[in-house]
């Protein structure tokens, strides 16, 4: 069986970003500079504009590193949701109870926020940025954020890859993945942030000759080129260039159903940087 | 909510194996192991090599440069300790070999599985499979460049007009008309080394700024904005991956293509301070007007000058002008003048005289030694383009 996924104009439930780093100034015009993003009347205003949130110092040996914010219809439910899992909760701020960060033992962030909170005309990183989440394990990760947000996973049909994609109103919202790493070079999890870009092989050459390091070497996914790098201040990050013609990918669900998705093109719809 | 289950393909990261090398059987052959990386990396590249060399031993690899960026991975999405490969001992259970171009190390090529498993020196062959891949792909980065280095040349002999230079540079890619600064790195190779230099910094995905080796430097042309000192920082460190005494001078930044000569003699002065990354201290306007001069013909005008005493030394033997320059050279103090020109002061004061009498200049006047001083420094330009700087 096999139908496609029907198109909304709903937003995207993945919202922001936001970067966790020991030099958040010098981190936020490192960023600016690579990705294009305009620059602000201070360090880090330019990533507003694609859908970064903050830019900030890491507190109480908090983990460092990007982190997504998604959006969920509450936060009381997607509380409760998460009660079986090993994952702690805080409200980041004690006057403002739409949000809500998830840390895992490994110390790795998700921040979420309600759908209501959300201020209209806030810039989104969807179609700026995309996240997939790795984890050593695929499954017991995939059933994380299906509870988290309150939606289906789906993998690619045949997948060679260990690819699952949280999917909600017919637009990617996450991807998780299984990885390969040798010990100690990936913890038991860590999300990866993917900026969108025009040209990909010319930002990943810019980032070379500025101090970053090519750690996943330029790769085509069935969505994507894409590749893995850590900046100059150790924290990692991804580029993404998206393919622009390519054939629906067939996907199947937790029950084994097949479709395709065919949402690849709302990703296109965004400005993106060079 | 339901969980999901979904069935783990043959090759995917979750399928249970005991050890990577089980992952597949390894054909018994050599010569069929060889001749299948062989066939990959003509199809493939450098991804198509490894995949196959993971088919043949069963084992993950990857490929990285010296600066430690990995170039292609099997399986590609797998993290690896890229340090440990780049440390002399390479860690437990790799086997790590050289990735050669042209006879330089310019990657390194990493299995994971130990030397004794990796039959009929199928590590080996890679790495040299790995290293021709590796030359063809950086064979139109290295023509760029050699283009881009006789551009350069062009411009620092001033064989062209600014017209012609700013065409040139744009089909180089670069926009001579946007603020740009020039990096120049130079560091100690041992002789018969140069070659090394135009490796430095190559990434297979694209040179981003214009990057040309020139004589003993290497040089790069990057826009003026808030990155240039981190791209400064990150070409030392190239540099000093090639060998000792590595340093770079970042000139000012300019627009325009005939300022490529200012910033590039501004960025050699710089160079000169030591070993690291230098700034210009303050502008040495004589030197840059020499540089910069495109309509006036100062050497001309420079020799028409100085030519009384060279007529003089010429027809007489003497050494006027060495004298003058060495004066000049001892800041007017007679007693070092007379040191580096091994003379006596009464033969440096005669000779004073003789320059004054023939030039009809007094040489006390501050208009007539800065006149003077740049004509010198004109015809040594005029000479060496390099030389008035080093």
């Amino acid at each position: 069986m096999s139908d496609a996924t029907p198109m909304t104009a709903e937003p995207s439930r993945f919202h922001r970003l936001d970067l966790v780093a020991p030099s958040p100034i010098d981190s936020a015009i490192y960023y600016e500079w690579l990705l294009g993003a305009p620059a602000g009347d201070r360090p880090g205003a330019g990533l507003h504009a694609i859908g970064v949130e903050a830019v900030r110092a890491p507190e109480r040996g908090e983990k460092t590193g990007w982190a997504p914010v998604f959006a969920v219809d509450s936060i009381d439910a997607a509380t409760k949701r998460l009660a079986g899992f090993d994952v702690t909760v805080r409200v980041p701020d004690a006057r403002d109870a739409s949000r809500l960060e998830v840390t895992n033992p490994a110390g790795v962030r998700t921040g979420l926020v309600e759908i209501s909170a959300i201020v209209p005309g806030e810039v989104s990183a969807f179609g700026r940025a995309n996240v997939d989440y790795f984890a050593r394990d695929l499954e017991l990760a995939t059933r994380m954020f299906e509870a988290m947000l309150d939606l289906p996973a789906a993998a690619v049909d045949d997948d060679p890859y260990g690819m699952r994609f949280l999917i909600g109103g017919g637009r990617f919202v996450t991807g998780v993945f299984a990885i390969d790493a040798a010990p100690g070079v990936l913890r038991a999890a860590e999300w990866f942030a993917y900026f969108e870009v025009r040209d990909i092989s010319s930002v990943i050459g810019r980032a070379v000759a500025s101090g970053s390091r090519v750690r996943i070497a330029q790769s085509r996914s069935p969505f994507n080129d894409f590749a893995v790098l850590d900046d100059p201040f150790g924290q990692r990050f991804g580029l993404s260039e998206w393919l622009t013609v390519r054939e629906p990918v067939r996907m199947i669900d937790a029950d084994g159903r097949a479709f395709d998705l065919r949402d690849r093109v709302s990703l296109g719809e965004a400005p993106r940087t060079p | 909510m339901r969980a999901a289950a979904f069935r783990a393909h043959p090759d995917s990261p979750t399928r249970e194996r005991k050890t990577m090398n089980d992952a597949v059987p390894q054909p018994a052959d050599p010569v069929t192991a060889t001749r299948t990386l062989v066939r990959a990396v003509s199809a493939g590249g450098l991804a198509g090599l490894l995949r196959a060399l993971r088919y043949v031993t069963g084992a993950d690899a990857v490929i990285v440069d010296t600066a430690g960026n990995t170039l292609a991975s099997a399986p590609p999405r797998e993290l690896w300790d890229i340090d440990a490969i780049l440390e002399p001992s390479h860690g437990a259970g790799l086997t790590v070999r050289d990735v050669l171009v042209d006879g330089e190390r310019t990657g390194l090529i990493a299995v994971r599985a130990t030397a004794e498993r990796l039959r009929g020196g199928i590590a080996d062959v890679a790495a040299d499979l790995a290293g021709v891949e590796l030359r063809r792909l950086l064979d139109s980065v290295i023509v760029r460049r050699e283009i881009a280095a006789g551009l350069l040349d062009d411009i620092l002999k001033r064989r062209l007009s600014d017209g012609d230079a700013a065409s040139r540079f744009e089909s180089l890619g670069l926009d001579p008309s946007a603020a740009h600064r020039v990096l120049l790195g130079s560091t100690q190779l041992a002789p018969g080394r140069r070659s090394r230099l135009a490796f430095g910094g190559v990434h297979l995905a694209r040179d981003p700024f214009l990057r040309i080796t020139y004589g003993d430097h290497a040089l790069m042309i990057v826009p003026d904005d808030p990155m240039t000192s981190r791209i400064a920082d990150t070409f030392l460190q190239q540099m000093q991956a090639l060998g000792r005494g590595a340093r770079v001078g970042v000139s000012r930044p300019r627009t325009g293509p005939v300022n490529i000569r200012a910033s590039y003699y501004e960025a050699l002065t710089a160079l000169e301070r030591g070993d690291g990354v230098h700034y210009p201290d303050r502008v040495d306007l004589g030197q840059l007007l020499l540089i910069s001069a495109t309509d006036v013909p100062v050497a001309e005008l420079a020799t028409q000058l100085l030519e009384p005493l060279a007529e003089h030394d010429r027809d007489h033997g003497s050494d006027l002008v060495t004298t003058l320059r060495g004066y000049l050279e001892a800041d007017r103090n007679v007693v070092t003048a007379t040191a580096q020109l091994y003379i006596h002061r009464n033969t440096l004061r005669n000779r004073l005289q003789k320059i004054e009498e023939l030039l009809g200049v007094d040489l006390e006047g501050s208009g007539e030694i800065a006149n003077l001083w740049l004509a010198l420094r004109a015809l040594d330009d005029a000479r060496d383009p390099g030389r008035i700087v080093s």
